[in-house]
């Protein structure tokens, strides 16, 4: 079977639907969502309406989703509080329920799906070296993990002689998970990419042939923007679309 | 690593309809097996991993990577799968039983006669050329891991230390024992480079050391002396084997450079030269007929270092292969415009300096006719005949204003039809472009002619057809 595994979606829809084709086009049976489905963009309500309407999706929550409900809306910077007050009078009350609910980590098969962390998926780290990804190998009960969260497409893994290394995936090269080792797999950001390529990111991996490939999609990233300038959101987030960073 | 629970198939076992007969070769981490299957005639063969050895370990990865390098190159240059295990639970890979050991009996035959060892080589350097060109390096190429099929292709095997450029590479080399065979093994891989894919090019000059002189490069060569090739040359081929001609030294000598940089790029120039030995540029290695002295050698020690091997940016074999591009330039001179001539030397130049390893093979093709009064196809092509030794002529100064090294051209006549003859040398040498001009004959309505569609329609790589501007003059 072949899941998609998207992730960091931020209310981009015009990204969004660019991967969804794609992965239409790739006989995909299931969606899995990492979370931070929404903040930032333009289109919270309908970006979410299409996350759920999925096949067979299952969803994790974001600390994009975390910031609605508790706290941690507290510690995030002024303009980003603004988003998140903005898509918030944006959501109907059944939507903020479904976000609310959401788990932090689902195992899937024998993968395990969490927006930042394996290793304290609630206090949302940032793996973006190898020993936060080390940390994700030990705490997860998979071998394999698939994260977001940094936006960033990226796979650590553990050779057998217990030694975790790095590589950036090629888009469109499948990459095969051996029975034995360990990884971590960052499936990088639908709609803010911030590895200096404007175009959307996600994996489809292949739970047959054991295998993940990246999927880097073009979409109008300036119709998301002008919308974001629109909405009267900060213009950094539109400026970061056309950037890739 | 969690616990790991799984099953190592055994002898008069049946799994998946694969039963198990005979053991056949048992190594210190698989077990080669002889299986029968219902639904094939074939003598199958089936690897399966010591599981009580090998786990955990690098040689699981191996084992792994080896199988699925296997699945996705599908037979053509190694052999057929017939069926594979769940590495989870019950490993194992059942393939086609490959017979051939043409090379490994030459290695033992002592030097082989130069045009022997050419028939060898040339289909073996072909081989690990599409391998790179999957973007896989064999890192361990020695005579009794390249066989034969009963039709003569060549069947490239054991693939359990190879890197995939750009996948996860499950070896640590610092801190695991990789397997070497001292014999072939490449300089840089004693520092644990593993992404150079002229490794093998490498490992090519040993066998091909081998083959010519009856030994190989660094006969006295063990575990703890193998470091010795950082900085010492083998001794010249000719020095133990003075019929070795001048040119297959060259080629010998320049695959078994110290580093890298200095060897060939791609295993296709090696097949390249050992087809056409007189476009092969000597130079002084061709004259070598001693080792370097003691300053030669001192300067080596003191120059290759680990830094010198060990490279953070990578090119994989498949860049490698697109930077220095077999170029087959079809030109038909007599019935050319200078016009197009001249363009036609205008897209060659401009290939010539953007790829800067890139080298030409220019055809002339003449019809049968031309000398059907002068004797057969076979005595004509031989022999000094006038139109032969013409049409050379003419395509040496076609190209004399590019004044493109020697070494970068080579120049052909061929007889026959020109869309075969041009489709035929581009699959045996590999060419990466064809550059041919547009011919329309004349009330033909064809846009660029019958030769050249008919090269688009059959040619296994991109074709560019050049041709004049056709605006007409206004009335």
């Amino acid at each position: 079977m072949k899941i998609a595994i998207i992730s960091d979606l931020h209310s981009n829809i015009e990204a969004l639907q660019a991967c969804l084709a794609r992965a239409q086009g790739q006989n995909v049976e299931k969606y899995i969502c990492l979370g931070d489905i929404i903040g930032y963009g333009p289109d919270p309500a309908e970006v979410l309406d299409i996350v759920m309407s999925l096949p067979n999706v299952e969803v994790v929550k974001g600390n994009h989703e975390e910031a609605l409900f508790t706290a941690y809306y507290k510690g995030l910077r002024q303009h980003i509080r603004q988003t998140v007050d903005w898509t918030k009078s944006q959501l109907s009350a059944s939507q903020l329920a479904y976000l609310e609910t959401l788990p932090y980590q689902v195992k899937v098969g024998d993968v395990t799906m969490v927006h930042a962390s394996a290793d304290q998926p609630k206090k949302w780290p940032y793996i973006y070296n190898i020993e936060l990804a080390t940390k994700c190998m030990r705490a997860s009960d998979s071998l394999v993990t698939f994260v977001g969260h940094t936006h960033q497409p990226e796979i650590f893994f553990e050779t057998p002689s217990k030694h975790i290394k790095n590589i950036t995936p090629s888009p469109g090269l499948s990459v095969p998970l051996y029975a034995h080792c360990r990884y971590v797999i960052n499936v990088g950001s639908v709609g803010q990419p911030r590895d200096d390529i404007n175009a959307a990111s996600f994996v489809i991996y292949d739970t047959v042939e054991r295998e993940v490939k990246f999927h880097r999609v073009a979409y109008d990233y300036m119709a998301t923007g002008k919308k974001i300038i629109q909405c009267g959101l900060p213009h950094l987030f539109a400026e970061r679309l056309a950037k890739g960073h | 690593m969690e616990e790991i629970d799984i099953h190592e198939i055994e002898l008069n076992e049946t799994i998946d309809g694969f039963h198990v007969t005979e053991c056949l070769h048992e190594s210190q981490v698989s077990k080669l097996y002889r299986v029968t299957h219902p639904d094939h005639q074939l003598t199958l063969i089936m690897k399966v991993p010591k599981i009580s050895v090998i786990l955990p370990s690098s040689v699981f990865a191996g084992f792994e990577t080896e199988m699925r390098i296997l699945s996705k190159l599908r037979g053509v240059y190694t052999p057929k799968i017939y069926g594979k295990g769940d590495l989870a639970s019950a490993p194992y890979y059942v393939m086609e039983y490959v017979e051939g050991t043409q090379l490994q009996d030459a290695t033992k035959t002592g030097p082989l006669p130069i045009e022997e060892l050419c028939k060898i080589m040339i289909p073996v350097c072909k081989a690990i050329h599409e391998l790179h060109r999957h973007n896989i390096i064999h890192l361990d190429l020695k005579p009794e891991n390249i066989r034969n099929r009963t039709d003569g292709s060549v069947i490239l095997l054991d693939f359990g230390t190879a890197h995939q450029a750009q996948l996860p590479d499950m070896y640590t080399v610092a801190h695991e024992q990789q397997p070497i065979t001292v014999d072939y093994v490449a300089p840089e891989q004693l520092f644990g480079v593993r992404n150079d894919s002229r490794s093998d090019i490498y490992a090519i000059g040993a066998m091909l050391y081998e083959l010519a002189t009856g030994q190989p490069p660094f006969p006295k060569d063990n575990m703890l002396t193998v470091k010795k090739r950082l900085y010492i040359p083998p001794k010249p081929p000719r020095a133990i084997n003075p019929d070795i001609p001048a040119w297959l030294q060259e080629i010998i000598l320049k695959c078994l450079e110290i580093r890298p940089e200095d060897r060939f790029h791609t295993a296709k120039e090696i097949a390249y030269g050992l087809a056409h030995p007189n476009m092969v540029t000597l130079t002084e290695l061709s004259e070598q007929t001693r080792r370097p002295g003691p300053l030669t050698l001192l300067t080596n020690w003191l120059g290759n270092r680990e830094f010198n091997f060990v490279h953070d940016t990578e090119t994989h074999p498949q860049q490698r292969l697109t930077n220095a591009p077999h170029i087959l330039v079809a030109v038909k001179l007599i019935h050319s415009s200078e016009e197009l001539k001249f363009s036609m030397r205008d897209t060659m130049l401009k290939i010539a300096k953007s790829d800067k390893h890139s080298y030409f093979t220019c055809l002339s093709i003449l019809p049968k006719e031309n000398f059907s009064d002068r004797g057969s196809v076979d005595e004509f092509v031989n022999l000094s005949h006038p139109k032969h030794i013409q049409a050379q002529a003419e395509m040496r100064h076609w190209l004399e204003p590019m004044r493109l090294a020697q070494s970068r051209v080579n120049i052909q006549v061929f007889y026959g039809d020109p869309s075969t003859e041009i489709v035929n040398y581009a699959k045996q040498f590999a060419v990466d472009h064809i550059i041919m001009c547009a011919h329309r004959s004349e009330g033909s309505k064809k846009t660029i002619g019958s030769v050249p569609e008919k090269v688009i329609a059959e040619a296994p790589c991109s074709v560019t057809v050049v041709r004049t501007r056709q605006d007409k003059l206004p009335q």
